[in-house]
């Protein structure tokens, strides 16, 4: 799959034509993660933008594939915003959860979008890691269209 | 683990959201390396994600903005280099010259140079337009002179 192929050496060049191509082609799919994560449009158009300048991208490491490379950078990026923005507004901070959510949605919103370790969510939920791992992946196992 | 096993695990869905950990990681490029099905599967999963998260749409702004920050990026660090290279090549002392500055050439836009030309064009047109009118003015002038002498002495 083309997708997934490593090509992360294009992302070292000084030119900006490569950050530009790589966002023509994930552009979307770095701004759907951002929004996960930070769900006002504007604020996350700022992260993408932030985003796709080349120096931001060159810490992609060797043999990552390009798409891999952008959803952990963009999701770092939202995070460090996230941190900074919670850091001036405090009462901005997104902790509530519904009794509603089930268990993997909420490990995933931990993890993801809050960005704690799954061996911090696994103790405080009383699981094992293996257990988070796994509800992490039925969770995006709901991403899959019917 | 045998691959099924280890794809059922959940460890590549926390691979590809950045939340496994070094030592995850590393054992996922392991398999991925030994195993062409977790290779498949993994890259299986990149197209659901990648198809989960690419609804939302960015506004056609965001690449401008993305194009000129690049730009300005760029340039800042063209800058940063020579200053840099400079800063290398004089770090042993740093030296000024006092320059006392006694241009007295005047520094005009670039468009005065046409229109310097032009007047001056245009006054050498008026000069011989000025010479040729004054000197055909005088010979009229004493033509009539002349004339008139003429008439006086054909009325005596």
């Amino acid at each position: 799959m083309s997708t997934l192929r490593p090509t992360s050496k294009s992302l070292r060049k000084t030119n900006n034509e490569p950050a530009l191509l790589l966002y023509d082609k994930y552009g979307a799919m770095a701004y759907g993660v951002i929004l996960q994560i930070i769900p006002q449009e504007e604020l996350a158009q700022e992260v993408l933008v932030e985003l796709f300048n080349t120096s931001s991208l060159i810490n992609c490491t060797e043999g990552l594939s390009d798409a891999i490379c952008i959803i952990r950078n963009a999701r770092t990026k939202a995070l460090e915003f996230k941190s900074r923005l919670n850091a001036l507004l405090p009462n901005s901070e997104d902790t509530n959860h519904s009794d509603s959510d089930s268990l993997p949605n909420l490990i995933f919103n931990l993890a993801f979008k809050q960005g704690l370790s799954l061996d911090i969510i696994a103790v405080k939920l009383g699981l094992s890691k293996e257990a988070a791992m796994k509800a992490i992946s039925n969770h995006v196992k709901s991403f899959r269209k019917p | 683990m045998n691959p099924k096993e280890y794809i059922e695990s959940g460890i590549l869905e926390t691979y590809i959201l950045g939340l496994a950990s070094d030592n995850q990681q590393e054992e996922v490029e392991k398999y991925l390396q030994i195993f062409p099905e977790v290779s498949l599967a993994l890259e299986d999963l990149g197209k659901v994600i990648n198809g989960h998260f690419s609804a939302s749409i960015p506004p056609p702004s965001v690449r401008q903005r993305i194009k000129e920050f690049d730009h300005d990026s760029l340039k800042k660090w063209d800058f940063n280099e020579q200053t840099h290279s400079q800063n290398n090549t004089q770090k042993e002392e740093v030296k000024y010259l006092e320059v006392e500055v006694s241009d007295t050439h005047l520094r005009v836009h670039k468009y005065w140079r046409p229109a310097f030309i032009a007047i001056f064009i245009l006054s050498k047109i008026f000069l011989a337009a000025a010479l040729y009118f004054y000197f055909k003015s005088d010979s009229l002038n004493k033509e009539n002179l002349k004339l008139q002498q003429e008439i006086e002495l054909l009325k005596k």
